[in-house]
């Protein structure tokens, strides 16, 4: 079920409520219960996707921690074959529901270029929404118990829990055993009735819900209608629709962190957070420490370092940097306009990393100085946003082409912004929201806190004040119902 | 701890206050659907005698208040637009809860429709109107494919994307206006289309295939009416019928006799238009519906139908039914509020206002504004305008063209001089009737007048100075008497727009204080032999 749904609506707080009910040791085993159910609804046979890796990866730490005790010959081979079969195991489901089809379209390509008229059949998968997201996390357990960060877990239900912890299931963050799994064994410690952790909890996820509701589903007509129609815009509509989809998959991914992290605050479990500014990053390499953390980490922790990181010089360096991002690329989607979007970033970074070297790092001490490094951070990934977006590299080339060939800046002042797909109070209910996102993100860049931590620090009346405003807009300006047909987290296809 | 939980209740019941205003501003209110369920609900308790069910055929078609008129009969239009027949069931089964209506009738136009569900408009129109209950549920359930009944039931899911559509009425109470207040469902419309003769039905003698849905639900309601004693006249009410309508009212015509029963019968009132003298030229408003005229002729005739058919009680005399008085008396006045701006005789027109602007009762007021008209008498006006319209007709060259340039402008300052003559012949002898006394009978001048309760209220004739005169009507309406020396033009300007229509000649605007709201602004130029009325695009939905 989608967050920003009736169901999810009933479902939260029924299972808040009985979480509040049931006997602390259990609450885990209703957590569990409640994750699946939340993830069955969906597809029910979804579920079984995630228990097989769920039992492979609870298998290989168990298998993992026996290898280790002493006397056995041979351990670090054997533990390495476990750790091998656990990635090729999960690995493998995940290739299958997800690239398979992309493989064999292209191993057709390839036979069709050399002449031949055989194909090969594309199977017809269902992708399940967040499948490499709880593989990655079911992962990084099998890597962290062999290398020794964290013990196996031996209660098979709190791993399942661990691996299926509905508020960041389908689209993140991506915890760690070491975070995630230690809090769930402290579940029944937790404090239930804990009003300040509760108001938190909650205001953090209204302000998901704006993100999602008010911000990401309006400002998709306008991308929508761009990105489906580019062949007939000019160079105004082009980037103003590029820069929209740029805001609209920040307030997309990162409402649903937001409301996952307030939900499990609720439930007394923190998450981390996985967004931090990243449009005021003020170089690429910048965003990625502020965009999707929690991958960003992953990468790092169980791809970059063990290809060698930055212990092998700086030419293996920027090659591991550009390995990662294209990966990451294809973690994010199958397809080459992924591929090639990673690779973009992979080229930003390593020409950031070359610049650095040859130059050294361009340190502005002036406002001016740093807004326009900002400005051309956001111009750079900004522009890769179009790979993403475009169906095909054709049509994001395309996209580009027009978008320098057919310049009419006069259409910034013609009001014909107004028939790109939103109408004047459309745009203006949208800035206004924007406006208050860029308040947000700047308290949260210039101070570190984040929106509970400012309105928890006001009066209470003022907080409230503020709560009931957002609320309303939500409430009144937000998109759900029965006209709208609601926009998928865009995450949910990774 | 006390004061923690009092501090929580205080906050859930702001947020409770706003949000249940937001509900209520953002609710639906389709004047031709939800809203008219609202009547059900205000009517005292088994009053309606005539319970009228059925789509916009019933509710722009029947005028209880004609029933009242003629016969006493106490009837109530109980209908949404483009309504199926399991719609209409549960319309009956809510107003059986608090009526006992001796006459069902239910109209058949709509039974043509062949879908199991209705558009997501008809389905909100006629299923939100309910109270909640499980009626209501029950109608939803059954109007709704089962994936779609909780978008449905949840009823802000539907409306709350309204804030582009929000107007007055959706803040504002309407049942707070008197005819809403006191409406009986009928919802009247001015538009005249013409119509040529619809064909002849007789030799239509085939039947439609209704879908079983409708059958089933059609069935249905007359077995609900039959149960709750009522007698059950199932008829087609006038349009512009064509053979396919009829053969769907024949397939109901078969289903009522298949009953056998004297309580159930069947009228196809189409084949009773020229008794009830329906003309096609004049009385439809679209070919589908009549218009007031057409459903005043068919409300008389349906009138005298139920009194010869059926053991109907006449109540004008009897307690407990001032809301059915209270309803013809609006109903008149919108009568009269839809006629005048059709009147275009500056006799009949002026005639009209007399008698509205001149009754100290009525709640009617007038404004007249006079411009272009500079001197005193007809001559000297004249001279300075029509004179000077031929003589400036003076096209060099060819004599023979100037000479007949100067015929025709000679011809067209007769014409000119016998509209002046006779727009001040009239306009001195009737706008005196209206209060204007002396100021038109002595001397025509630049001016303006306003009449309220039958007496002249305001006026300012040839005026030195700026003069602005504004003046609240009601809630939502202003209006203001504006004089600018410099241009020496009088103007009224209502809500803000300048409602002047001439500057040569009468301008009219007139406002119903009772019912808050503008009936007409009209222009009488001194070359127009008609009045010329302004387009104030009142439709069937502001009443």
């Amino acid at each position: 079920m989608l967050f920003n749904s009736l169901s999810f609506l009933i479902f939260f707080p029924a299972v808040f409520a009985v979480y509040f009910l049931v006997p602390a040791k259990y609450r885990y085993l209703w957590l569990l219960a409640a994750s699946y159910f939340f993830y069955m609804s969906w597809n029910w046979k979804y579920g079984f996707l995630m228990l097989a890796s769920t039992v492979t990866t609870y298998l290989s730490g168990i298998g993992l921690e026996k290898l280790s005790a002493d006397g056995v010959a041979n351990a670090v081979k054997k533990k390495r074959a476990v750790v091998a079969l656990s990635f090729i195991i999960n690995l493998g489901i995940l290739f299958v529901f997800k690239y398979l089809g992309f493989f064999i379209g292209n191993v057709n390509s390839a036979l069709k270029l050399f002449g031949s008229s055989a194909s090969l059949g594309v199977p017809d998968l269902i992708l399940p929404v967040g499948i490499s997201f709880y593989t990655f996390q079911a992962l990084s357990y099998t890597a962290d118990v062999y290398s020794g960060k964290v013990a196996a877990e031996k209660n098979f239900f709190r791993y399942a829990l661990f691996v299926s912890f509905f508020p960041q299931l389908v689209a993140g963050p991506i915890e760690r055993s070491g975070r995630l799994l230690k809090q769930i064994k402290e579940l029944e410690n937790v404090k239930i009735w804990e009003p300040d952790r509760i108001s938190r909890g909650l205001t953090v996820m209204l302000w998901g819900f704006f993100m999602k509701m008010v911000i990401a589903d309006r400002i998709c007509v306008f991308v929508n209608n761009v990105f489906d129609n580019a062949w007939t815009y000019d160079s105004t509509a082009l980037v103003l629709g590029a820069v929209a989809f740029g805001l609209q998959i920040y307030c997309d991914f990162a409402s649903y962190s937001t409301i996952a992290v307030g939900c499990a605050q609720v439930f007394g479990v923190r998450l981390m957070e996985n967004f931090n500014t990243p449009y005021l990053a003020s170089s690429v390499n910048d965003f990625w420490r502020r965009w999707h953390i929690s991958l960003s980490e992953w990468f790092r922790d169980y791809l970059y370092i063990p290809l060698g990181g930055n212990r092998k010089g700086g030419i293996r360096r920027n090659l591991n940097v550009l390995f990662v991002m294209l990966v990451s690329g294809l973690w994010h989607g199958a397809g080459w306009n992924f591929v090639l979007w990673g690779g973009l970033h992979g080229l930003y970074s390593v020409g950031e990393n070359i610049f650095r070297r040859v130059h050294g790092e361009i340190k502005p001490k002036t406002f001016a100085g740093k807004a326009v490094k900002i400005a051309f951070t956001f111009v750079l990934t900004d522009f890769a946003w179009i790979f993403f977006r475009a169906e095909s590299i054709g049509d994001a080339f395309t996209y580009i082409r027009r978008m320098f060939t057919h310049i009419d800046p006069w259409a910034i002042g013609d009001g014909s912004i107004v028939n790109y797909g939103l109408d004047t109070r459309e745009l203006l209910i949208l800035g206004a929201a924007l406006a208050l996102l860029f308040a947000v993100d700047l308290i949260r860049y210039r101070r570190g806190k984040r929106i509970d931590d400012v309105l928890f620090k006001q009066g209470e009346w003022a907080r409230r004040a503020v709560v009931i405003a957002i609320l309303v807009a939500i409430v009144v300006f937000g998109a759900y119902g029965a006209s709208f047909d609601p926009q998928a987290f865009i995450y949910f296809q990774f | 701890m006390k004061r923690k939980l009092f501090s929580a209740a205080a906050f859930i019941l702001v947020l409770g206050i706003i949000l249940i205003s937001l509900n209520s501003a953002f609710s639906f209110k389709y004047l031709d659907g939800n809203m008219i369920m609202q009547n059900l609900y205000a009517q005292p308790k088994d009053t309606v005698d005539v319970l009228c069910l059925g789509t916009s055929h019933i509710y722009m078609s029947l005028d209880p208040s004609v029933l009242w008129s003629e016969k006493g009969i106490t009837a109530l239009d109980l209908g949404g637009s483009a309504q199926p027949m399991w719609n209409t069931y549960y319309y009956l089964l809510e107003a059986l809860k608090t009526q006992s209506p001796k006459v069902v009738l239910i109209d058949t136009y709509f039974m043509y429709f062949q879908d199991d569900y209705g558009s997501p408009a008809d389905v909100i129109k006629n299923t939100y109107g309910f109270k909640l209950s499980t009626t209501k549920l029950d109608n939803i359930r059954i109007s709704v494919r089962p994936d779609e009944l909780w978008d449905y039931a949840l009823p802000f899911l539907q409306y709350h994307g309204r804030y582009n559509d929000l107007t007055k009425n959706d803040w504002f109470r309407l049942a707070d206006t008197p005819q809403w207040y006191w409406s009986k469902g009928y919802l009247m419309r001015g538009e005249v289309a013409p119509q040529g003769q619809p064909e002849d039905m007789t030799e239509v003698l085939q039947s439609a295939k209704l879908s079983e849905k409708t059958a089933y639900y059609f069935r249905n309601t007359i077995d609900l009416a039959l149960e709750s004693g009522a007698k059950v006249l199932v008829c087609s009410v006038p349009f512009f019928e064509v053979p396919s309508l009829r053969t769907v009212s024949n397939a109901a015509r078969d289903i009522v006799e298949s009953y056998d029963s004297e309580d159930v019968s069947f009228v196809n009132f189409n084949d009773f238009d020229e008794e009830m003298g329906l003309d096609y030229g004049a009385d439809l408003a679209d070919k589908q519906h009549l218009n007031w005229r057409g459903g005043q002729k068919f409300s008389k005739y349906l009138a005298d139908y139920l009194d010869k058919n059926y053991d109907l009680d006449d109540h004008r005399e009897d307690e407990g039914y001032d809301s059915w008085v209270n309803n013809t008396r609006v109903r008149n006045r919108l009568y009269l509020d839809y006629d005048i701006p059709t009147m275009t005789d500056p006799v009949t027109y002026l005639s009209a206002l007399r008698d509205v602007a001149g009754d100290e009762n009525s709640q009617y007021a007038l404004y007249v504004a006079l411009n272009g008209i500079k001197v005193s008498d007809l001559d000297a006006y004249y001279n300075e305008k029509v004179l000077d319209r031929i003589n400036s007709f003076q096209p060099a060259g060819d004599e023979e063209i100037a000479a007949l340039t100067r015929e025709e402008a000679e011809l067209n300052a007769t014409y000119l001089k016998l509209m002046f003559g006779s727009f001040m012949e009239t306009a001195r002898e009737w706008l005196p009737k209206l209060g204007i006394a002396d100021d038109m009978s002595k001397e025509m001048k630049n001016g303006f007048w306003s009449i309220k309760n039958g007496a002249l209220d305001r006026r300012a004739t040839a005026a030195d100075e700026d003069c602005f005169w504004p003046e609240e009507l009601s809630r939502f309406d202003d209006i203001a008497l504006k004089y600018s020396a410099e241009s020496g033009e009088y103007s009224i300007l209502f809500n803000g727009e300048d409602l002047t229509q001439t500057d040569e000649g009468l301008t009219f605007v007139l406002y119903d204080r009772y019912l808050g709201q503008i009936v007409d602004a009209a222009g009488w130029p001194v070359s127009s032999p008609k009045i010329v009325h302004a387009d104030l695009k009142i439709s069937w939905t502001d009443n």
